[in-house]
């Protein structure tokens, strides 16, 4: 496949066949597999050659395609209350049977983790790795309680990377290959690099990119961080970016009349109702966290950067930086208002949710709704009341133009 | 029952109900007072900077409002009130505040707490999760040289060396006695009613460590006197974060309960880590999160707390396992099946509620609590 | 002069009554339509005592149970309506070893070991999803009775799932079905799978032990009975006398005198 000729929506498709390939069969070919967290230094596995799962990916497909009820009722016979994380419960009843008809991961032969995500995850994984009987390292990253992480938490961070690697080479019984995590590195960054390049196409009024789409093509950046296929994948959607503004075309099939930022995980088993709601309000998605959240980028190849840059993720983030970061990103994209997801799952991101709100309002003043939603429980949604809360969003964006005289 | 047990157990209940006359008083004498908020925090430093430390854990049966302007309602009711009594004004008094990290919730009480309570002094204590390592150490050492800095700041005096290593040992004076103290009504069932060794161990909270030390070398000296009354009741060990509301206690007495032990993050697990030796204050500070095995606010990759609540009960002599499962406290929602597991493996019946510190009425739980009761005795 | 024992459960929307021989026979039963909080124990007795050939003075014992045990003074003791419904159940039915209690406002699953001794037990009485009350809200909402739920049920073609499990939010998604024009039956029947998932969730929570019985109130609704054997896989078996299985319960602790 040449990544420079096929579109990118061939391109995408491929490429995760590939790595749903090797995944599946890591363990023929002698490979280890470990399953972790979405924002994990992969860089480390990459250097080993290890092949990584991701049961959030695991959730959020399977929540995408309605394939999760039988592990959410699984995992409440076990005795788990259904206050959890629905990843995590989803998580927990699936390895019970390792049985979906959607997709299904190889079992783990050691589970990582790094707590930049959540703490919650941390027991997910206890779980996890108690019930299959594996051995579960973990990366702490501090929260960040003044705004970004000090230079003790990188140092905290550095001295884990030790133990990881040691246990990495306890793993797969051979020295930890230095070489080609330098390498790694380097397309790491060049990963990033390409990720912001080609989400950036959002800021463009109007935008060539439909931000809606971001929610399929963050697989990469989730997966494959560490890989020059991905690098040259956002490469390639952004050529075709380019292409677009200069025919003046969009993804986006309707009128960009408002521009809003999604806050929060996406919805994924009621993906298709809710584009299909704010099309019909004329609602493009062009602001949200998932392209500064998975632009893992450090300032030189070395393992301090390196820390400091997953010590950095938003979600551990203090309120002020994440309403920074959220403000910003209203303004480089342009927003017209907001959209919050307020998602019963996430306590780490919706508990500070009305501090978030109060304090992005306070500084642009731009319309905003919320709706009752989850990242992959269906039954924690109302339709109905989505498609409310986006009407009285356009009433008000609407409003607020006309107050303005403009369009 | 002799008159001077009663009168330490009234100095304790006084204590525990009227807090805010303490704190006032503290103040008065020109005192800094220093809130300390859930899980674990390092009160020698507070102790030693000679501020008077005092615990921050919500309170019962408050009616939750205002709140949720912070937080939705599945957050957990300890939160909930410690939220509700900072925007009523509560803490206004206070020269400062200790939070620590140890979950996500508290995470962002991090955030929400200086919003509001923006005359009182936040200080973070951020304890690592991977506590094994030795880098872990060094990162926490750190960390707590930043407490103590903050603490000097606060309270205008200095936190030296020798006044550290006094606070510590009149800290680990009053573990060692508290955990002779649960030990003797492991020994002698009945000897109290829970309500009386809850309040026991709540007025640690809100006294002087010294103050509390010396009335627990009576009270155990008096314990350790006294003939074990026969007991004909349902003897409990109590796994979960807090027994409160507090009225839970009284139905639990009333139906023939008794705790035998527990590891209660309120409770037990506030003192049964003494704080070992080491070359400095500060890493003897450090090095007690390593003491901590099944800690369920910290990472265990091996998950040992089930069996060390099933092998605690038997020690302790108990019939069977309560877990008092704080609503919404997903800590708790995550271990609560590895628990109930180990109990029966143990062939410990186990009984799990579900509390949250707002209840107003203890009747569902009584209900729960008197249908095991009759599960446990009744022979058909 | 007939010696009996008298059963009395007091629920927050009705008062049963059930009078036992001292060998263990059914002499008589009572229903009020009112619960705790409103004299209706006592009208329970007197409507009781007005219909039988029973006299209160041969009354050897009384044992409360249900919501408004604790208030009721006319009884000897007062026991949990898990041990009574248990013992109840037991009773009736010998087989069973797990029971599930579909009430009005409230929800229990209980193992009973061949003795009809509690092993351990599961209760929902704070959300309204699974219990009677869920069933009121959504026929109210359709324009039916709850008493005419089993026969919509009956002609049902399918099952119009409702995914939500919070009652406002279902309520909500009821509403839009049939403004969708979607068949009435089909609904009815997607209302009783969904009180049924949320039971089917409880019960497995506990685990489940063959035979399974099914009693409260949820017992006569002949829809329900069908999702619920439906979602968790094995018949029901279903006491003649569904509302009366906690009073006889209690009466039955009343004769033995041990609790």
């Amino acid at each position: 496949m040449d990544p420079c000729t096929t579109d990118t929506k061939t391109l995408l498709k491929q490429l995760t066949a590939q790595y749903y390939d090797d995944l599946n069969h890591a363990h023929e070919r002698g490979q280890k597999v470990v399953w972790t967290n979405g924002l994990f230094p992969q860089e480390f596995f990459e250097a080993m050659d290890i092949q990584v799962a991701y049961p959030e990916n695991l959730a959020a497909t399977l929540g995408a395609k309605k394939g999760v009820m039988p592990y959410l009722e699984k995992c409440e016979a076990l005795g788990y209350s259904s206050d959890l994380c629905s990843y995590t419960r989803i998580g927990l009843g699936y390895i019970e049977s390792f049985d979906s008809d959607i997709l299904n991961l190889p079992r783990p032969d050691m589970i990582c983790n790094c707590t930049n995500i959540c703490g919650l995850c941390v027991k997910w994984f206890e779980c996890t790795a108690k019930r299959l009987d594996v051995p579960y390292i973990l990366i702490d990253t501090p929260y960040q309680t003044e705004y970004g992480p000090t230079e003790n938490d990188v140092d905290y961070i550095v001295s884990q990377f030790q133990e990881l690697i040691r246990q990495l080479e306890l793993l797969c019984g051979r020295p930890f290959n230095y070489k080609k995590f330098r390498q790694v590195l380097a397309i790491s960054r060049r990963v990033a690099k390409s990720w912001k390049r080609a989400t950036d196409y959002v800021q463009h009024s109007p935008s060539p990119l439909d931000g809606f789409n971001l929610f399929n093509y963050m697989f990469l950046a989730v997966v494959a961080r560490g890989k020059s296929s991905t690098a040259d994948f956002y490469d390639r959607l952004s050529e075709e970016m380019e292409e677009y503004l200069r025919e003046h075309k969009s993804q986006f099939k309707g009128e960009q009349k408002h521009r809003i930022m999604w806050e929060g995980i996406a919805c994924w088993p009621h993906l298709a109702q809710n584009y299909k709601c704010l099309k019909a309000n004329d609602m493009i998605v062009v602001g949200g966290m998932y392209p500064v959240e998975w632009c893992v980028d450090y300032d030189q190849d070395d393992v301090r950067s390196l820390a400091r840059a997953y010590a950095a993720r938003p979600p551990i983030g203090s309120l002020t930086r994440q309403t920074d970061i959220r403000a910003r990103i209203m303004e480089e994209t342009r927003c017209d208002g907001a959209l919050y997801h307020v998602n019963r799952s996430c306590k780490i991101l919706t508990f500070l949710q009305a501090g978030l709100r109060r304090g992005i309002y306070e500084r642009n003043h731009k319309p905003f709704a919320t709706f009752d939603g989850d990242q992959t429980d269906p039954t924690t949604f109302s339709p109905a009341q989505f498609e409310t809360r986006v009407q009285a969003l356009r009433e008000n964006m609407e409003a607020a133009k006309a107050e303005r005289g403009g369009p | 029952m002799s008159v001077s047990k009663v009168e330490i157990l009234r100095e304790m209940e006084y204590a525990v109900t009227h807090i805010r006359e303490r704190v006032l008083d503290e103040k008065a004498r020109g005192h800094k007072v220093i809130g300390c908020l859930p899980i674990l925090i390092p009160e020698e430093l507070v102790h030693a900077s000679g501020a008077f430390p005092v615990g921050i854990w919500g309170a019962e049966r408050l009616p939750i409002v205002r709140a949720a302007e912070y937080y939705p309602p599945y957050a957990c009711s300890v939160v909930q009130s410690i939220t509700e009594l900072a925007i009523a004004g509560a803490y206004d008094g206070l020269d400062g505040v200790l939070i620590s990290c140890l979950c996500d919730t508290l995470k962002c009480v991090t955030q929400s707490f200086p919003l509001t309570c923006p005359s009182v002094k936040p200080i973070f204590v951020k304890h690592p999760q991977n506590h094994r390592l030795e880098g872990a150490v060094t990162y926490f050492i750190r960390e707590l040289e930043g407490v103590r800095a903050q603490l000097e700041t606060l309270t205008g005096r200095q936190i030296t060396e020798e006044a550290l290593c006094q606070s510590i040992e009149i800290y680990n004076e009053n573990r060692k006695e508290m955990i002779a103290f649960a030990r003797l009504l492991a020994e002698k069932p009945g000897l109290l009613t829970c309500r009386e060794r809850h309040t026991v161990i709540k007025a640690r909270y809100f006294m002087r460590k010294e103050e509390h030390t010396r009335l627990m070398r009576e009270l155990n000296g008096m314990l350790r006197a006294s003939t074990a009354p026969s007991f004909e009741g349902i003897k409990v060990y109590v796994s979960g974060v807090m027994l409160e509301p507090s009225h839970i206690l009284d139905v639990m007495d009333e139906l023939g309960y008794t705790i035998v032990g527990d590891e209660l993050a309120h409770e037990s697990r506030q003192f049964n880590h003494l704080v070992p030796e080491a070359l400095s204050q500060l890493e003897r500070l450090a090095r007690q999160v390593q003491t901590y095995e099944g800690e369920a606010f910290l990472y265990d990759p091996r998950k040992t707390r089930g069996e060390r609540v099933a092998r605690a009960a038997k020690e302790a002599g108990a019939d069977a396992v309560l877990f008092a499962l704080m609503k919404f406290c997903d800590t708790d929602e995550y271990d609560l099946p590895w628990v109930r597991c180990a109990a029966q493996e143990a062939d410990l019946p186990f009984l799990h509620l579900e509390l949250e510190q707002t209840m107003q009425s203890a009747e569902p739980l009584r209900t729960r609590l008197q249908a095991f009761a009759e599960q446990l005795t009744h022979t058909c | 002069m007939e010696a009996h024992y008298i059963g009395i459960d007091i629920g927050s929307t009705a008062t049963k009554l059930a009078a036992l021989s001292g060998e263990r026979a059914l002499l008589g039963t009572t229903v009020v339509p009112f619960g705790t909080g409103t004299q209706a124990d006592q009208l329970a007795l007197e409507t009781f005592y007005r219909n039988s050939r029973l006299s209160p003075s041969d009354c050897v014992r009384t044992i409360a149970t249900g919501y408004g045990r604790l208030i009721f003074r006319g009884a000897d003791a007062q026991v949990s309506e898990i041990s009574c419904h248990a013992k109840g159940l037991h009773h009736f039915l010998p087989q069973a070893r797990t029971i599930i209690d579909v009430g009005g406002q409230d929800l229990k699953a209980i193992q009973i070991n061949d003795r009809g001794s509690v092993q351990q037990f599961v209760m929902n009485d704070k959300c309204a999803a699974g219990t009677g009350r869920f069933l009121e809200v959504m026929s109210r909402v359709m324009g039916l009775e709850v008493a005419e739920l089993g026969e919509y049920d009956a002609r049902a073609t399918g099952v119009e799932t409702i995914s939500n499990t919070c009652t406002v939010f279902a309520e909500s998604e009821v509403i839009s079905k049939l403004s969708a024009g979607v068949d009435i039956a089909n609904l009815v029947a997607g209302i009783h799978d969904s009180v049924a998932r949320k039971i089917t969730g409880l019960t497995l929570r506990m685990g489940i032990l063959p035979e399974v019985a099914l009693t409260g109130g949820g017992a006569l609704n002949t829809g329900l009975v069908r999702a619920l054997e439906r979602n968790l896989k094995c018949g029901l078996l279903l006491p003649s006398l569904p509302q009366f299985t906690g009073a006889v319960g209690a009466a039955l602790f009343a004769l033995e005198g041990r609790l």
